[in-house]
């Protein structure tokens, strides 16, 4: 009996495991796993699905990353003074707190969730990047090569403008944030982790996005990135370094080819592109940064319409128009029609009662504050970067390039009234001295991207260069508190690298 | 030796002849139905007789005094003993519930048992007036904790035998339904009528059977299947009311208006504060220096609805303050009992049919089932219907078959989460003060902006509704008349269809004209097949050798299906997929009746691993020693005395599929683009959660089973914990799944069965069961996982409470004190204060005891349940018991709060502008409760009534109450309770346990019924 019992349980063993490997190789529904590149398809959908992260992605409370709303919220709520004309409702998005009161810790979950966000979205990347031979067709090699650099450079951009410290001559040595080139796709290839210093993180992502430039060419499919985009970002990445030359070449190759729109608010809620659009989030009502179903993105958070927004910033709309170096407000004057008010909503108002021409609306759930009309539409596209900025960056590296002591005037002067012209401010004229010019650029700037998450990061390039220090809540723009820490998380997961 | 055994046969019938009475009776089972073919015996004689038709028996006893054995076929053999009586009805018990234990895969007599099995039995399940299966089992069974999620109808419910024996996968047990391992979770959904037996396997010699996924136990469930006489019906109609067994002590209108008052009094106070303006107030002319309760209470009841705030020493301008600027109509607006406007008294009723029958060589059963019961709450309300089908048939002496099918259509009108504003017991929290217009959107007439739930419950729906199948078809062939071969295959099919709605009067639905839909579905398709050989044979003298040998394989597939109006999406859904691929085998030898061994083992294959770690093998063995039977034993008490121990490993697979390799699923669009982002990393070494267990055990039965029993006690060791690593973010991830740490639970589990009263017309039998368990996570990596109060912590119980501890109210400035360190330092700050491990939401011992009395024609019985050694958090006191820092409906203790200097008090003070709600252990409570669980009687109608209502076959109407009362200290309104935020992701709701936020009251039920056999 007993060997009957032996024999027979070999014999199940043996029938069961010979096709129960088989049996074992299942599939679920809508999913792939593995190597996935091994088609043309699937890189472009991975590549697809690298910009959906640079969008931000709506998954629970970790929703609206990177340009999806978080680098403008940040940025925005960095910039600006506590609790008096900006004041955030920790009550309705408690995580966005600490950037209020320059009070950063590194167990914030938006520091966390953009960190992560951004090198889960560099690790797409270097799987493309480090496949691109299964790639059939020589060009769209290229191009898928590009986007990626691309992509990667501009992420290593904002987390070294974030996460490090300014970039100037005393800093280029100090440790930055980790440099990851290789795919991780198994927890076995994640490798022992070291901060880059701050001048290589900013040639890493200069040489991505000079190379994406070399190889990508211009108009290829709405909301990609182009050879155009390349040139924008390495602009930014200049002026970011504060050499003007370098970026006032790109800026000039750029501009020709855009246009400002008629009326500043023209440049946002467009469902597709506006002709001062350089660089853009492309959102539908399929796919977007989230609503206020999911509490997620700029819309939500910034809006106040019902149905549309929980009004997360409220903004004193009195205080707008003043300004000091210590709050720095965007000093609005009345007839800036970046400062246009409409007064006339309530509970009951939808997108489509707030006028074309509004800047600003009356805060239907706060009564007292207004709510700004830059981001109402959730299926709107979301601008990086506009021809605003080009401008308003040129006309700064030819004032900084042009000796002015006084009588400014040719491009710098051009430029600047561009956009000080389009806002319905009379133009400025050449007999400023560089000292008045450059207030005015500065305050140009802070009106013309309120919101946008800009005047975070010039403030801090601003007083690396030297020029005037205007203090957030009484804290200089370069103290190391307002620099984002790497997340506790990642240090405890990798002891050494915070030391 | 033969001529012994005559001479001792002529001395019992000589004997016989000397004294002879007649006693007449009737058999029958546990319905009342007669027993036909019952065999009643005196025991230790030779006067036997077979009952006819309807179960009736006449016997010749010596002397009225001998004891009657009574045995029939598909039932239990029964003793009686005769206390002189010439009438006797004997009912009996099912056959497969008492005696022979069934293991899914083969099946064994209790009597050889060497495992730790604990069975329902069939008539324990029904009429039991509950819906939910799972929620029958509370407190029957030793080692079995089951907790309620919450008192909404449809919703889970939590089952653990001895202890979860995992963080991040399931604890809950492998459900077995005729054979089918559950993939959907529709064992809540069985009819209970249908239920032939229960079987809870617990240790790891009765479960290694199950392989990977029978770590947490195994339920076997069967339902029941066909006959083998002339067509029987039975009918049987429950009607009844539930209720809420209790209602808070919440403060009324005038309480709460005084609250609001404070409240913004105190506001004013601290900004006054704030403006270097001394708190001096004045009122009618009178001043008060500061706002205490004497002053609060003169100034509501003054009808004044103005005060003034003076600065100090006179200098500067008094700021007065005009209460109706904040509130118009306060003081006139009227006052709302809310706890009336969300409770309701609800109806159940619950019809069934069921029709068995047959002949020798086939035998079917049909059923059809209708249940429909109303919530405790407005807007909840479930529906389902049952429908079953069972055939076997015996084609030949050899080959036998049979089938199973069991329909569930269930149609759930579900209440939103409990922490959803719209969750009607949100209601509680609103202001006792206010009214609303039902004409005007619910809205409240003074407090508009707080939300009604009643707008929510009139403007939205959220429909479920469940079409599911599960099926088995068996084949039997007997070889020769040692090995037989049985095949199986069963499905589990599911399809879960929600629709919900909110309409635009609602927050959800707010902004958009037509209001918000959104649409889900979830399909489970889940096929088994399982054939197993099984021979046995008698070795020698007396010893006896059973062999089985099977192999099986299960497929599991799951698709889903989402959209929201709101935010719609067209990316797919990545679905679920899982495969087994099993060989096992089980080998019990016999020793004369004396010792039994079992060896048995299971190699698993699953999906789940990669092919590295893919195959498992659970061994177990297991041994008894009937004492009893030893020739050295010689007491004439122990009719069994039993000892048996077993030892085995079992596993555990992670809920998600494919983790070992890297998961893409098809994200969002980018414009018109179609992407891909990959889910997880990739972690090859991943493999199972291994369980090993060791069990020793003793059955008892003392003088015939008037007593009887059985004490186990268990180690239960937990390796290879399945828990979430954080692994650098750099990888884009920051979790991966490992195999890490070590956990243990150990228990003690005591069944008692005493047979108090047994004549003629009166019995009296009491079960009791008590179990204890302790569980630590022995081992974490040095990692912990904290969701809300509760935590993963080496060293600790699983799920522990883990938060600041409130240490009562500093005096001077009325807020509450947190324990800083073990020194005894408290701070006001709780930021600074550490969290503490608090409590325990694990329970120490818990079980039930029944007993059942039956006097004639009636039958009385009632169970208690308990559980002990348990720590609830009141999660609803951060809100509905906060001294009104929200100036919400509170709790009427709350009026005890701190007002003023040296208030001696354990409520700090309403301080408006610390107005979120800090979890500490000031909600903490203890959770023991002693609960009457089920009371039930039960009138069954004579033979004699019967025969004139045309030849019923039975009839018996009875009523019940379940959940007649609690003994409790618990604040909150039931102790039987465990909330989990389902968006928390399994290990989220493994960590949340003992939870009470906003959780629905088990209700209380009363209920009547009838049953009519045909």
């Amino acid at each position: 009996m007993k060997r009957f019992s032996i024999l027979s349980f070999s014999m199940f063993i043996a029938l069961l495991f010979s096709g129960c490997n088989d049996l074992l190789d299942i599939e679920a529904e809508n999913s792939l796993s593995g190597n996935i590149f091994v088609s043309d398809q699937n890189f472009e959908d991975a590549l697809t699905g690298a910009y959906v992260n640079l969008g931000g992605i709506y998954d629970g409370a970790d929703g609206g990353e990177l340009y999806g709303g978080d680098f403008q919220i940040m940025g925005t709520l960095l910039a600006r003074t506590i609790n008096t004309i900006f004041f955030w409702r920790a009550s309705e998005a408690p995580n966005y707190q600490d950037f209020m009161d320059k009070d950063i810790l590194d167990i914030n979950l938006r520091v966390e969730a953009n960190w992560r966000r951004a090198y889960e979205t560099i690790n797409i990347v270097n799987g493309i990047l480090a496949n691109l031979d299964n790639v059939s067709d020589a060009g769209l090699r290229t191009r898928i090569e590009g986007e990626a650099l691309a992509i990667r450079g501009i992420l290593y951009f904002e987390l070294v403008r974030f996460w490090a410290p300014q970039y100037s001559a005393s800093t280029v040595g100090q440790p930055a944030i980790p440099i990851s080139l290789e795919p991780i796709t198994d927890a076995n290839q994640i490798p022992e982790l070291t901060r880059a210093t701050v001048a290589q993180v900013y040639t890493r992502a200069i040489t991505d996005l000079e190379q994406a430039e070399s190889q990508l060419g211009q108009n290829p499919e709405i909301g990609r990135i182009d050879q155009s985009t390349c040139r924008a970002f390495l602009a930014r990445i200049y002026m970011q370094q504060n050499d003007f030359a370098t970026a006032f070449t790109y800026l000039n190759q750029l501009i020709p080819g855009y246009s400002l729109n008629q009326n500043p608010m023209d440049a946002f809620n467009n469902s597709t592109p506006s002709v001062e659009d350089v660089f853009f989030i492309l959102q539908n009502d399929v796919s977007s940064t989230g609503t206020i179903g999911t509490r997620t993105g700029l819309v939500a958070h910034l809006a106040s319409l019902t149905g549309v927004g929980f009004a997360a910033l409220n903004i004193n709309y009195e205080l707008l128009d003043n300004f000091s170096t210590f709050n720095n407000l965007p000093a609005f004057s009345s007839i800036d029609k970046r400062f246009v008010l409409q007064d006339d909503l309530d509970v009951n108002s939808s997108i489509s009662s707030i006028n074309a021409n509004a800047a600003y609306y009356n805060d239907v759930i706060n009564t007292t504050q207004v709510s700004t009309a830059k981001f109402l539409r959730t299926d709107a596209n979301i601008p990086v970067i506009r021809l605003a900025e080009l401008l308003l960056s040129r006309a700064e590296a030819a004032l900084e390039l042009g000796g002015f002591q006084d009588n400014v005037s040719g491009v710098a002067l051009d430029d600047l009234n561009a956009v000080r012209t389009r806002a319905g401010l009379p133009a400025l004229v050449d007999t400023l001295t560089a000292n008045e010019f450059y207030d005015s650029l500065v305050i140009e700037r802070n009106r013309e991207f309120i919101f946008e998450g800009v005047l975070f990061h010039d403030l801090k390039r601003w007083e690396a260069n030297g020029r005037d220090i205007f203090y957030i809540a009484g804290q200089d723009p370069l103290d190391d508190d307002l620099i984002l820490p790497i997340p506790q998380a990642e240090c405890d997961a990798s002891p050494g690298l915070c030391n | 030796m033969k001529h012994y055994l005559t001479c001792l046969l002529l001395l019992f019938i000589s004997g016989s002849l000397l004294a002879q009475t007649t006693l007449r009776g009737t058999v029958k089972d546990e319905n009342g139905v007669g027993v036909p073919g019952a065999t009643v015996k005196v025991d230790g004689g030779d006067a036997s007789t077979v009952t006819d038709a309807i179960g009736n028996f006449s016997i010749q006893l010596a002397d009225g005094y001998e004891t009657l054995i009574i045995s029939a076929e598909g039932f239990g053999t029964q003793k009686v003993y005769l206390t002189g009586q010439t009438s006797l009805d004997i009912s009996v018990k099912s056959f497969s519930a008492g005696d022979e234990v069934n293991f899914g895969i083969g099946s064994q007599s209790k009597d050889e048992l060497t495992s730790s099995v604990a069975s329902v039995d069939a008539s324990d399940v029904s009429p039991v007036p509950l819906i939910n299966l799972e929620q029958t089992n509370q407190g029957v069974a030793a080692g079995l904790f089951v907790q309620n999620s919450s008192g909404n109808l449809g919703q889970p419910t939590q089952v653990r035998i001895r202890g979860g024996s995992s963080l991040s996968a399931s604890n809950q047990p492998l459900y077995v339904v005729d054979g089918v391992p559950l993939t959907s979770q529709n064992q809540s959904n069985i009819n209970p009528s249908n239920i032939q037996s229960i079987e809870i396997l617990k240790d790891a010699s009765a479960t290694a059977i199950y392989g990977t996924r029978a770590a947490n136990g195994v339920i076997i469930i069967t339902t029941k299947d066909g006959g083998s006489g002339k067509l029987q019906v039975n009918v049987d109609y429950q009607y009844g009311i539930s209720e809420t067994p209790k209602r808070l002590d919440i403060q009324n209108g005038d309480e709460n208006l005084l609250q609001t008052f404070e409240f913004i009094l105190r506001g004013f106070e601290d900004l006054a504060n704030s403006l270097v303006f001394e708190p001096v107030v004045e009122v009618d002319g009178v001043v008060y220096p500061e706002i205490d309760r004497d002053f609060l209470e003169q100034f509501y009841n003054s009808g004044i609805d103005s005060v003034s705030f003076i600065p100090s020493g006179g200098i500067g301008r008094t700021i007065s303050l005009n209460i109706p600027r904040f509130y118009e109509n306060l003081r006139t607006s009227g006052s709302t009992d809310w706890q009336d406007e969300v409770f309701r008294r609800g109806t159940l009723q619950r019809a069934n049919i069921d029709f068995q029958g047959g002949s020798e060589k086939f035998g079917y059963f049909a059923s059809a089932g209708y249940t429909t019961q109303e919530g405790i709450l407005i807007g909840n309300e479930f529906d389902r219907f049952n429908g079953s089908v069972s055939l076997d048939s015996k084609f030949s002496d050899k080959l036998s078959a049979n089938l199973n099918l069991n329909y569930i259509y269930t149609k759930d009108n579900q209440l939103n989460e409990n922490q959803d504003l719209g969750f009607p017991l949100q209601a509680i929290v609103l202001p006792a003060s206010d009214t609303y217009d039902p004409n005007n959107d619910f809205i409240l007439d003074v407090r508009s902006l707080e939300y009604n739930p009643l707008t929510e419950v009139n403007f939205a729906s959220n429909v479920v509704t469940n079409n599911s199948l599960l099926g088995s078809i068996g084949l039997k062939y007997e070889i020769n008349n040692k090995l037989t071969l049985d095949v199986n295959g069963g499905i589990d099919l599911s399809n879960i269809e929600g629709d919900w709605f909110q309409g635009p009067e609602t927050l959800a639905g707010a902004g958009v004209g037509s209001g918000r839909t959104r649409t889900s579905s979830e399909e489970v398709t889940n096929s088994v097949f399982n054939g197993w050989l099984t021979y046995n044979e008698q070795v020698g003298d007396g010893n006896s050798l059973s062999v089985i040998l099977g192999t099986s394989y299960q497929d599991s597939k799951s698709s889903f299906t989402f959209n929201d109006s709101f935010f719609p999406t067209d990316a797919p859904i990545p679905g679920g997929a899982f495969a087994f691929v099993s060989a096992y085998t089980r080998v019990t030898y016999s020793l004369k009746d004396q010792f039994d061994f079992e060896v048995s083992g299971r190699m698993d294959g699953s999906s789940k691993f990669s092919e590295e770690n893919r195959y498992g093998f659970f061994p177990a063995a297991s041994a008894g020693w009937k004492i009893n039977n030893a020739p050295f034993f010689n007491s004439d008490a122990f009719n069994l005395l039993k000892l048996r121990t077993s030892f085995g490993l079992v596993g555990n697979t992670p809920l998600d599929d494919f983790l070992y390799r890297q998961n893409y699923f098809r994200s969002t669009r980018y414009g018109v683009n179609a992407s891909v982002e990959p889910i997880n990393l990739a972690n090859e070494d991943l493999k199972w959660e291994t369980t090993s267990q060791f069990n020793v055990g003793v059955d008892f039965g003392i003088l015939d089973d008037r007593v009887s029993g059985s004490v186990d006690y268990y180690v239960k060791t937990t390796t290879d914990l399945l828990f979430p690593v954080p692994v650098p973010l750099v990888s884009g991830f920051s979790t991966i799944f490992d195999n890490i740490g070590e956990m243990e639970n150990k228990g003690f589990e005591v069944n008692l069965r005493t047979l108090n009263v047994q004549t003629g017309d009166f019995s009296w039998t009491t079960d009791f069961n008590i179990a204890s368990n302790s569980n630590t996570i022995v081992s974490l990596n040095s990692e912990q996982a904290i969701v809300g109060v509760n935590a993963f912590l080496e060293g600790e119980s699983a799920g522990v409470f883990y938060m600041r501890e409130f240490a009562g109210v500093d005096p001077t400035s009325g807020d509450a004190l947190y324990v800083l360190d073990d020194e005894g330092n408290t701070t006001t700050n709780w930021n600074d204060a550490p969290r503490r491990v608090v409590g325990d939401p694990n329970p120490e011992l818990f079980g039930g005891l029944t007993n059942a009395i039956a006097y004639k024609n009636l039958e009385f019985s009632f169970m208690f349940q308990f559980v002990s050694g348990i720590d609830l958090y009141f999660q609803t006191g951060e809100f509905l018991s906060n001294s009104g820092i929200l100036n919400l409906g509170q709790t009427q203790d709350q009026v005890n709060r701190w007002y003023s200097a040296d208030d001696v008090t354990n409520i700090p003070r309403l301080d408006p502008t610390n107005n979120f709600p800090l979890s500490s252990s000031r909600w903490l409570s203890d959770g023991d409760y002693i609960r009457l669980k089920n009371i039930t009687l039960t009138y069954n109608f004579p033979e004699s009534i019967l025969s004139s209502l045309g030849g019923l076959r039975n009839l018996s109407v009875y009523v019940a109450a379940t959940n007649l009362f609690t003994i409790t200290d618990y604040i909150g309104y039931d102790p039987d309770v465990s909330y989990f935020d389902p968006l928390d992701g399994l290990i989220g709701q493994n960590i949340t346990r003992g939870v009470d936020n906003f959780n629905t009251p088990q209700p209380r039920i009363f209920m009547s019924g009838i049953k009519i056999g045909l």
